[in-house]
């Protein structure tokens, strides 16, 4: 068959500065089933190309499959592709994977007609059986997939996690354009990386040990296993398959021959390991590092990655130090214990993170961290905290927004209320209930709200909606910038403003507090709020 | 253009179509409907199918 994978554009406000790792590898999946394969990488072009030249690039064949994944916040022009796909190639199977689909896979197929066949979750082994059996088209027997069949949308059995990640080939590299990667190697201006002439990411963890309600993992988690399918029919999983392990990790041989290769091929001087949380599991980072050092690659090639806070101990700083580490990134998130355990339920508190930032200073490994804003029940005294630990560590960040990402808990927890932020109709309902207005009819408008708002989510660098208790958009959007610069004193005067009550522990940095204090009089009352 | 296989494949140049009629061919061959065909860096250039 004529084997065609689209990556989308992705970030493309910022370079190119991730690979298509996870393309690649379903590349020399299909290579090895003995077909021809080309990966089309939209995301390389800066700027993106115009739809006049997808629309030719893809028109040079007549492909059989074409498949593409991706990111939810990708899912715009994941849907145009489709289209402009299905056109030029009436008859190909079309198979869509990645997180965009994963997590609600029957709706984006309904949605988007042009979708044959959808890979819930981990695609490598799924993808191989489709192709396998894309002759017979006997799909009922191909684990975690979503089908056609007779205009209805059919689930078959989920899959089990996949038990030993080495299995797994390495990307077909050959087929992306390397040589332009290589010209945004210095695009991370993290320590060590922004040097580099020659950077290739890629990731050796899949899941995470934390279960931050903001957070998926494509499917690849016991975690998301459980809220996609339920406890019950993971605990048949787990019986059929083994347990099925919160977190995996591809073996430290196989990650160092894999950079082996690469700096034999390409000449690789920096290696980002792009895991959720690489320091978690300590005994790996040791041995990983023993072997490291033992093939002489902490002379050849720098490393960078992100860890857990608790987990970056001392010991594992110097350790990853003397491999080449040159910056661990950390998930901060917040500096109020409160978001960080209730709302967020990182299982990390304040002192953690302070911990973590102290060890990696005195150890000579950057920290790089980030953090948000918008957590449900946030409100300004948080904020407040947060912007106190920016201060104190003198971090300068401009924090995510705190968005609901399909999958996520605090998705599945509001899907209400991200519904009434793209119908006025809901919203007035949510209000004013109205039994006459017919439950099929609320039904649609549900659906036509949810495909609204997946063509408007974006990184969460920009606001596409919030599940915020406290703040609206037009909040988030000030209360952000005023983190980012650190200005305690505008982030008071707005509390002021919006009549939210700042604790007292502020009221010496605040200078409405200190007017009123001169005055005798309130500068801010329950009648002036909007001044 | 970031398009590689294991076999030939034919890439394509970014050049803009040279007139109406071609850019009215790769219109019906991308499908229409309303989907944008244009990108531009500059958001007021980028052309959608149903304002052509």
């Amino acid at each position: 068959m004529k084997v065609l994978l689209i990556h989308p554009p992705v970030r493309v406000d910022h370079d190119p500065v991730d690979i298509p790792a996870g393309l690649a590898i379903l590349s020399s999946i299909a290579i090895q089933e003995g077909h021809q394969v080309a990966l089309l990488d939209l995301n390389i072009d800066r700027p993106i190309l115009p739809w006049s030249k997808i629309v030719e690039q893809i028109d040079v064949e007549k492909w059989d499959l074409i498949a593409i994944g991706g990111l939810s916040s990708m899912y715009n022009d994941i849907k145009k592709i489709l289209q402009i796909s299905r056109n030029l190639n009436p008859d190909a199977l079309i198979v869509a994977g990645g997180g965009f689909i994963t997590y609600l896979p029957d709706k984006i197929m309904k949605f988007n007609p042009e979708i044959d066949i959808a890979a819930i979750g981990e695609g490598e082994y799924t993808f191989r059986e489709i192709l396998q059996t894309a002759d017979s088209k006997d799909w009922k027997k191909i684990r975690g997939i979503c089908y056609r069949e007779d205009d209805q949308i059919l689930y078959t059995e989920p899959r089990p996690l996949i038990p030993d990640l080495d299995t797994i080939p390495y990307p077909a590299w050959d087929l992306l354009d390397m040589d332009s990667y290589f010209k945004y190697s210095g695009s991370m201006w993290f320590n060590g990386a922004w040097k580099s002439k020659c950077r290739v990411n890629f990731v050796t963890e899949r899941g995470c040990p934390r279960q931050c309600t903001f957070c998926t993992h494509n499917g690849m988690n016991r975690w998301d296993q459980i809220a996609l399918l339920g406890k019950d029919r993971v605990k048949l999983l787990d019986e059929e398959a083994g347990f099925q392990a919160v977190t995996r990790f591809f073996s430290p041989k196989y990650v160092v021959d894999h950079a082996l290769h690469l700096h034999e091929k390409y000449g690789i001087d920096y290696l980002c390991l792009l895991d959720e949380n690489l320091t978690s599991n300590p005994s790996r980072v040791h041995e990983f590092c023993d072997l490291w050092i033992k093939e002489g690659l902490h002379k050849k090639i720098q490393l960078g990655t992100a860890g857990d806070a608790p987990s970056i101990t001392p010991d594992i700083v110097k350790h990853m130090r003397e491999a080449g580490f040159t910056f661990i990134s950390i998930g901060g998130e917040s500096g109020s214990d409160k978001i960080l355990l209730e709302d967020i339920g990182k299982g990390v508190t304040v002192a953690n993170n302070q911990q973590a930032i102290d060890n990696l200073i005195s150890g000579g490994i950057s920290p790089i961290m980030t953090f948000m804003v918008g957590n449900p029940n946030e409100n300004i005294n948080d904020v407040l905290e947060t912007v106190s630990f920016f201060i104190k560590n003198k971090i300068d960040v401009n924090p995510f927004i705190c968005t609901p990402y399909p999958g996520t808990k605090i998705f599945m927890d509001n899907q209400d209320f991200i519904f009434q932020q793209y119908d006025e109709r809901l919203a007035l309902l949510d209000k004013t209930p109205n039994p006459n207005i017919d439950e099929n009819k609320i039904k649609q408008w549900k659906d036509e709200a949810l495909e609204k708002f997946l063509l408007s989510l974006n990184n969460a660098t920009d606001y596409t909606c919030t599940v915020s208790r406290h703040f609206d958009f037009g909040d988030l959007l000030a209360i952000r910038h005023f983190m980012h610069q650190h200005d305690v004193k505008k982030l008071l005067k707005l509390a002021h403003m919006r009549g939210w009550e700042h604790d007292k522990k502020w009221n010496n940095q605040c200078d409405v507090c200190q007017a009123e204090e001169v005055l005798g009089i309130p500068v801010y009352n329950k009648n002036n709020l909007n001044n | 253009m970031g398009i590689k296989g294991n076999f030939e494949v034919k890439k394509i140049e970014n050049k803009k179509p040279k007139d109406q009629e071609e850019l009215e061919a790769l219109i019906r061959k991308s499908g229409g409907g309303s989907h944008m065909v244009f990108r531009s860096e500059n958001k007021d250039e980028e052309l959608f199918v149903d304002e052509l």
